[in-house]
């Protein structure tokens, strides 16, 4: 569509017609500018194994593990890059971001939901990334499209490295009974008193305030205006997200010395917030020098006040429930009331068959080789 | 000649259902290899000849047949375990679309070399056929698999092959497709819809090809892999493919 339109297959020459009069051309009755940037996202999702798109990566796992690691550091992040190649579209088709926001939104959750229940630690693995691409693609909805490019960096190296050590993972549960060591294993194997848990008042208030604190003045040292644009938001929120999931993995974990435990929480967060921060900055200066045109980007990524302070309020009130949860758990030993014992066992069922994608698309595949073969025995193989 | 008559004989070459098992049945009833593999390379050329003299534009309904020949044929090759028939599948779905480009008035001679280009992995295709035949008695998915661990050389040029013809880049089919999808894209988005259907069930169509044939449990018979001298041969044959693909695309494109 693009070459029809501009006569030339060089993006850059595209770019600059589209950036000098970005509603020159219509398809469909629609602007270009539009429907290729819908094509382009729809081709990211496709790549980067967005939900309904996604089954071909955790069942792509039968191959040897190199080749996995090879495949979920690399393959799979083209969908970030594919998008910020075209960011230019991308600034004349905010409606298109805001459904590529979604996309992520729900394939990040629903990845990192189906991660929890599965047995085999590369399918496991492999809807982790599902839910990291997510991510990505939420952070190119946002606007923050060099932050995706960051996360495309940071996601290959970590996940590269953890299908790497996935084989060491197996031998060790090889050697080890399997059985979990909990509270009750402790004290009733080990004849060993129960480790007392982490504050939980105490946590829970690290997790909310001191990424929060540790963004804003970040955020001030960068620019002082920062806070007046949406975008920068945006990236405050997401770095507080990611800071209040480290502290949430930090506080599952057993310690001894529980005051240390908080200092290294703290101080890991606190390389992380910054590093997020000051690097997401260091890839939008390298990636986009101009500032006109990341303005641009998030301005085009920009939703009214009110739905946007609703997304943030809905955001935080789900990681404050997170904890809540988490802490009514505790109290309760972790024991269920019957009505609510079976509707969590049908939400694990429906987790565990993966919601039914991959039965309705092998149905639809043996419908269709169904067919193919009865054609053929109609038309005796001629 | 009326014109309806001229474009019914082209049909058989630029196979148009159901004219286009003409083709099928005269591949089937061929028993040597060499004859099919020529069959393979010149079957197209008669039909763009007859094309290049239709007066009139072609009309419509026949490019709408040749699109329903290939997305037909595609599909049926999806459950197709005889490797010549497979070939002989994929040669008629791809043949039919070259109604397109004769429609587009391109010219007679860069038909020509695509559907050189088209043919030429299929021609190589026919002879790995006979290579099977030769080895296991017949060219048959799903039989005996594992041939990536009993002759390796041959699995890497019979998948290569299957690529090459199944329009992966940088092969000449692919920048084929590549410009029938720009030049429908615009004035005919529902061709270019069907034209990117057609092209998911051949990938669909040759994994499965590969599948029965490569993965899975090998044989405990030692089987003679190809000579070193005949991997050379195709592999130079495939390179030149690659080249003339890259060449052809600067051009239509």
């Amino acid at each position: 569509m693009l070459y029809n339109a501009y006569d030339t297959w060089s993006l850059t020459v595209i770019f600059n017609e589209i950036m000098a009069d970005p509603d020159a051309h219509q398809v469909f009755g629609l602007p270009l500018t539009h429907v290729v940037a819908a094509l382009v996202g729809f081709a990211a999702f496709a790549r980067s194994a967005q939900f309904l798109l996604h089954t071909w990566l955790p069942y792509t796992m039968d191959g040897p593990t190199p080749v996995s690691a090879l495949m979920h550091a690399g393959i799979v992040n083209a969908g970030g890059f594919l998008i910020n190649r075209f960011a230019p579209l991308f600034i004349h088709s905010g409606e298109v971001l805001h459904w590529i926001f979604i996309v992520g939104l729900v394939t990040a959750i629903l990845g990192s939901l189906l991660m929890l229940t599965q047995n085999d630690i590369k399918k496991a693995l492999g809807y982790s990334t599902m839910g990291q691409m997510g991510f990505m693609i939420m952070e190119c909805g946002v606007g923050a499209f060099s932050l995706a490019i960051y996360h495309m960096f940071a996601h290959g190296i970590f996940k590269g490295t953890m299908f790497l050590s996935a084989g060491g993972v197996i031998h060790h549960a090889r050697q080890d009974d399997g059985v979990p060591k909990d509270e009750l294993y402790t004290f009733a194997v080990e004849k060993q008193p129960a480790k007392s848990s982490q504050p939980w008042m105490l946590m829970a208030a690290v997790t909310l305030v001191v990424p929060l604190v540790i963004l804003v003045f970040s955020h001030l040292l960068i620019a002082q205006d920062y806070f007046h644009k949406q975008g920068a938001i945006v990236l405050l929120f997401f770095g507080w997200v990611t800071g209040a999931q480290l502290i949430f993995s930090t506080y599952r974990m057993r310690a001894q010395n529980i005051w240390r435990l908080i200092g290294l929480s703290v101080l890991s967060l606190l390389v992380v917030v910054l590093g997020y921060v000051f690097i997401s900055h260091a890839f939008d200066l390298f990636l986009y020098p101009d500032p006109e045109f990341r303005a641009q980007l998030y301005s085009a990524a920009t939703i009214d006040l009110l739905r946007f302070d609703v997304l943030v309020a809905i955001v935080a009130l789900t990681v404050v429930a997170g904890w809540l949860i988490k802490y009514f758990s505790e109290q309760n030993g972790y024991n269920r009331r019957q009505k609510n014992k079976r509707l969590w066992l049908n939400f694990y069922a429906l987790i565990s068959r993966e919601f039914y994608v991959i039965d309705i698309y092998s149905r639809l595949s043996r419908m269709l080789l169904t067919l193919s073969s009865r054609m053929n025995i109609w038309l005796r193989w001629l | 000649m009326p014109e309806y008559l001229i474009i019914l004989l082209a049909g058989i070459f630029l196979p148009l259902f159901p004219a286009s098992m003409l083709l099928n049945a005269v591949l089937d009833r061929i028993q040597y290899s060499w004859l099919r593999a020529l069959v393979m390379l010149f079957w197209p050329l008669p039909g763009l000849l007859i094309v290049s003299g239709i007066e009139h534009d072609v009309p419509v309904w026949v490019l709408a047949v040749a699109l329903a020949t290939s997305l037909v044929y595609a599909l049926r090759m999806l459950t197709l375990r005889e490797v010549n028939q497979w070939t002989g599948f994929l040669a008629t779905s791809l043949w039919s679309l070259l109604w397109l480009p004769a429609a587009q008035g391109v010219q007679p001679d860069l038909l020509y070399w695509s559907a050189l280009g088209m043919s030429l992995p299929l021609v190589l295709l026919v002879l790995l056929a006979a290579g099977l035949e030769k080895r296991f008695g017949a060219a048959y998915t799903g039989l005996y698999g594992g041939l990536a661990r009993t002759i390796p050389r041959f699995s890497g040029i019979l998948v290569t092959v299957v690529i090459a013809a199944i329009a992966t880049p940088l092969f000449p089919t692919f920048f084929i497709m590549l410009d029938m999808i720009v030049e429908t894209v615009s004035g005919s988005p529902v061709f270019t819809i069907v034209l990117l259907l057609i092209w998911l069930l051949w990938s669909w169509a040759g994994a499965r090809l590969i599948q029965g044939l490569i993965v899975g449990r090998s044989s405990k018979t030692r089987i003679a892999d190809l000579e070193p001298a005949a991997v050379g041969l195709y592999s130079i044959i495939l390179l030149a493919l690659m080249i003339g693909g890259i060449y052809l695309g600067g051009v239509i494109l």
